[in-house]
């Protein structure tokens, strides 16, 4: 094995993820190799079930593979969740209902002791990003007292407070209106280009898809494979305006053709 | 649309808190009433002899007399009580919160958690005061013997309901075991910890009397209701008896109180 390049953030090599075993075995993810450099916004798009938060969970140490190979970092997925290198973004907001919504942004940084931040710092981080993501005010609610939209915010603002270096993110603006949705996005994507963020985001929008990112991953149905790579020649920064060009339009016409093959070929 | 405004937050309001709680107040305070009246009726009516059943007026008046002495041996047996829900306790919740993650050695103690539930605990007083003495010492064992059952249940069953996506947000943090259950796994397990500690509080305070009755000193509710039950001093028993009721409720709602405050996030608790 040569050593990893270090532009790699996440490498997988010929994954294989089976659930169960014998009769009631699910393939979920048949063979998937992909490579993410340093700094890549990467897109995941693929049909329901298709094994799109199990790639994610692999590459978070959160379910071991069956088959293949992973590497995070240069290092394996598990070294690289013990050094905290990803931040995880459910597709459900799981927030923890006994904290505030301020108690809950903290929570990762009072979990892993975080040195080098003092606390005035910290409280000037964390009020940051709620007004990033449009929660000031809320800091003292509940999490029972929010909509599920902003629920699903103050979760991205937790994912983001410790500053990982590579955001594994399951559909995060799923529950999300259209509008506010935009907004997430193009903060996502500014915090992406400020930062030396790495990011793998699932999604079932392919306008958000293209919009965000680098390169769209389109997988097939169960069992999960990569159908096709499409690279997004689109300028950044990633505006309006660029959501207005004919070659974004010609790109969300590529992803959608790609996304019906690999259905059809699921079936 | 302020008219509109404001009456709807007229009637979001909470209603006022008289209106709201006379309606839990004043029936069964009026059924109380009733039932002593009738009580006092009957004994006129039929002429119950007194230490068959003496009058409520009479179980009043001696109790208000005697009242600081209740209390003493009530907080004698409350101590016994107490005391052994706390090895009780201490037990089944430390049993729980070692051994919820590994099922085979959940469900191994769990197996005698039940039988230990179904056992009527309290045939056991006996064998206590063989191990333990006559004095408090094997109240306080009987006391935990039947309460460790119940909270090592419901600790355990709470410690499992913890959100399987935010055990592995934690792991994700690479959280530690500690970390995870004080931050995680303990604020799920509250709410079954105060339904159990509910039950537990009425039973160690049954168990403690009745263990009472088995011997020992006299100086606590279930040895003063022996004595005086001996000879047939009814009106004493009954005083004990109001007292043992006092101080049960009191304790019940001491719970309830504290599971009300600190479970304010809870689902169950929220006020709308
Ligand atoms: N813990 C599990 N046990 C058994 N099967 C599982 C488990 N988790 C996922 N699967 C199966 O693996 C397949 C892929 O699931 P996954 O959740 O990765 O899909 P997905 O692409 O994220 O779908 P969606 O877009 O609906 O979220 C599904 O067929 C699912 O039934
Ligand atoms: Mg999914």
């Amino acid at each position: 094995m040569g050593a990893p390049s270090l532009q790699t953030a996440i490498a997988f090599e010929g994954l294989r993820k089976e659930f169960g075993a014998g009769v009631n075995a699910t393939l979920a993810i048949e063979s998937v190799d992909l490579n993410i450099a340093e700094r890549e916004f990467v897109s995941l798009i693929g049909p329901s079930g298709c094994g799109k938060s199990t790639l994610l969970r692999l590459a978070a140490d959160l379910i071991e593979p069956s088959g293949g190979a992973i590497l995070v970092n240069g290092k394996s997925p598990r070294q690289a969740r013990l050094d905290r290198d990803y931040g995880f973004i459910f597709q459900s907001p799981t927030l923890f209902d006994w904290r505030t919504v301020w108690k809950n942004v903290a929570l990762p940084l009072e979990i892993m002791k975080i040195g080098g931040m003092n606390r005035e710092k910290r409280d000037e981080e964390i009020e940051r990003l709620l007004d990033m993501v449009g929660l000031d005010g809320f800091e003292s609610h509940h999490p029972y007292q929010l909509s599920g939209g902003m629920q699903q915010r103050v979760s991205l603002a937790r994912a983001l407070v410790f500053r990982p270096s590579i955001l594994l993110m399951d559909e995060p603006f799923g529950a999300l209106d259209e509008i506010t949705r935009d907004r997430m996005n193009l903060e996502l994507h500014r915090i992406w280009a400020e930062t030396n963020t790495t990011i793998l985001f699932v999604t079932h929008s392919i306008p958000e898809a293209v919009l965000l990112s680098g390169r769209v991953v389109v997988m097939t149905a169960r069992p999960g494979k990569v159908q096709e790579i499409i690279p997004i020649d689109l300028p950044y920064p990633r505006t309006t305006e660029v959501e207005e060009s004919t070659r974004y339009y010609e790109l969300v016409t590529e992803v959608r053709e790609s996304l019906g093959m690999a259905m059809a070929g699921g079936l | 649309m302020t008219i509109a405004d404001s009456g709807l937050e007229i009637g979001a309001r909470r209603p006022r808190p008289w209106s709201r709680h006379a309606g839990v107040v004043i029936p069964p305070l009026l059924v109380f009433i009733a039932a002593i009246g009738l009580w006092e009726l009957i004994i006129e009516a039929f002429e119950i002899q007194r230490f068959l059943l003496p009058r409520p007026s009479e179980i009043a008046s001696l109790f208000v007399e005697d009242f600081g002495r209740l209390i003493r041996q009530g907080r004698n047996t409350l101590g016994v009580a107490g005391r052994g829900l706390l090895l009780g306790g201490g037990i089944g919740i430390g049993l729980a919160a070692i051994t919820f993650r590994t099922r085979w050695m959940a469900e191994g103690i769990g197996i005698y958690a039940a039988v230990l539930k179904a056992v009527p605990v309290i045939s056991l007083a006996p064998l206590t005061v063989v191990w333990f003495g006559i004095e408090a010492g094997s109240k306080i064992a009987t006391v935990a013997i039947a309460t460790s059952p119940i909270l090592f249940t419901y600790t355990l069953v709470g410690l499992r309901s913890a959100d399987p996506n935010a055990q592995e947000l934690m792991r994700s943090y690479a959280a530690g075991h500690f970390r995870t259950f004080w931050n995680l796994h303990v604020p799920y397990a509250l709410p079954f910890f105060f339904s159990g500690m509910k039950i537990a509080v009425t039973i160690a305070m049954i168990v403690a009397i009745i263990s009472e009755y088995f011997g020992g000193s006299f100086e606590n509710l279930g040895g003063y209701i022996r004595n005086e039950a001996n000879n047939v001093h009814t009106v004493e028993v009954w005083t004990a008896i109001v007292m043992a009721c006092l101080l049960g409720i009191s304790q019940y709602m001491i719970v309830a109180g504290i599971d009300r405050f600190v479970l304010r996030w809870h689902p169950s608790k929220r006020n709308s």
